[in-house]
């Protein structure tokens, strides 16, 4: 199974770039599982990504996947560039809405 | 699918959130956001189980870069408890520069945008984030690459979470439609 998702990452191709995948294989095997999670830096890129499948998202995916293998977080806190304010503010919602905050992509009426 | 039929009917973390908010000097809660394309366009691909409750702080746009990374560092106890924190940006994110390419389908990248990715690039392995906090200081290069400052800044944010006893690996990296940087990367 892991053997089959290191191979699926080394098979994207050129574009996405993977670099020193034996530390993120060792990450996996070797460093002892804690609650605490990496943290990641995502490019987001066109909001067509969101749709598409293509290398980058299929980078994230194996990211994801290779997250919950080490240890499932309990919550995810995102930094996005999209949220900008006066002050500092911390969203509390129970169930947060999808926000479409974009215009002029493809099927904007339908 | 439709971009605007898009779900992703993920939990928010009320606990999480209001124990972040107690973290950072000064900030507040809101009820008024739920999560914008930067953070649920990232999550659908990485957890599209959509089974990890997840919440969004702000950026303070009135602050300066310095602000970020020190902000970022007291969230240290969230990481250590076993909180995934996301920055989700573009290194590179010149859109006026890249319209024209994106509408023709160009995804060529532009010289500059090569060359202030590949330094973010080198700082990120070299473990030598005041010279990502002090960007400016890289010249044209950056001007053009960082035209306003709103996708670096989450950036900093993963940076200074995670600390210096920390690796960075990159995991995509690529500059597309000439000045927008996918560079992605974890901090472990």
């Amino acid at each position: 199974m892991r053997r089959a998702f290191i191979h699926s990452l080394c098979a994207l191709p050129m574009g996405a770039m993977v670099t020193d995948l034996n530390i993120l294989r060792q990450w996996i095997d070797e460093t002892p599982t804690t609650a605490r999670q990496p943290v990641l830096f995502i490019g987001h890129g066109s909001p067509m990504n969101a749709i598409e499948t293509n290398p980058y998202t299929k980078a994230l995916e194996a990211m994801g996947k290779m997250i919950l293998e080490k240890s499932m977080p309990l919550a995810t806190l995102v930094v996005s560039a999209h949220w900008l304010t006066r002050g500092t503010f911390v969203q509390v919602a129970q169930n947060p809405e999808i926000i479409y905050d974009f215009g002029g992509f493809p099927d904007e009426t339908v | 699918m439709k971009l605007y039929k898009v779900q992703y009917p993920v939990a928010g973390s009320p606990e999480f959130a209001k124990e972040t908010a107690e973290l950072l000097p000064g900030a507040q809660t809101a009820t008024d956001w739920g999560l914008d394309h930067g953070a649920w366009a990232v999550l659908k691909h990485l957890f599209p189980g959509a089974n990890i409750p997840s919440f969004q702080l702000s950026i303070d746009l009135g602050k300066p870069m310095q602000h970020h990374f020190e902000m970022a560092g007291m969230l240290s106890k969230l990481h250590d408890r076993g909180v995934l924190i996301i920055g989700s940006g573009n290194i590179v994110h010149n859109l006026g520069a890249s319209i024209p390419m994106l509408r023709r389908g160009d995804k060529n990248a532009f010289d500059w945008a090569l060359e202030f990715d590949g330094w973010v690039g080198n700082a990120l392995q070299n473990g030598d984030y005041s010279k990502l906090v002090k960007y400016e200081n890289a010249g044209k290069m950056a001007q053009l690459s960082v035209p306003s400052f709103d996708h670096y800044i989450p950036m900093l944010y993963s940076l200074g979470i995670a600390g210096k006893a920390e690796s960075v690996n990159t995991f995509y990296e690529s500059v597309e439609y000439g000045g927008i940087s996918m560079r992605s990367f974890i901090v472990h």
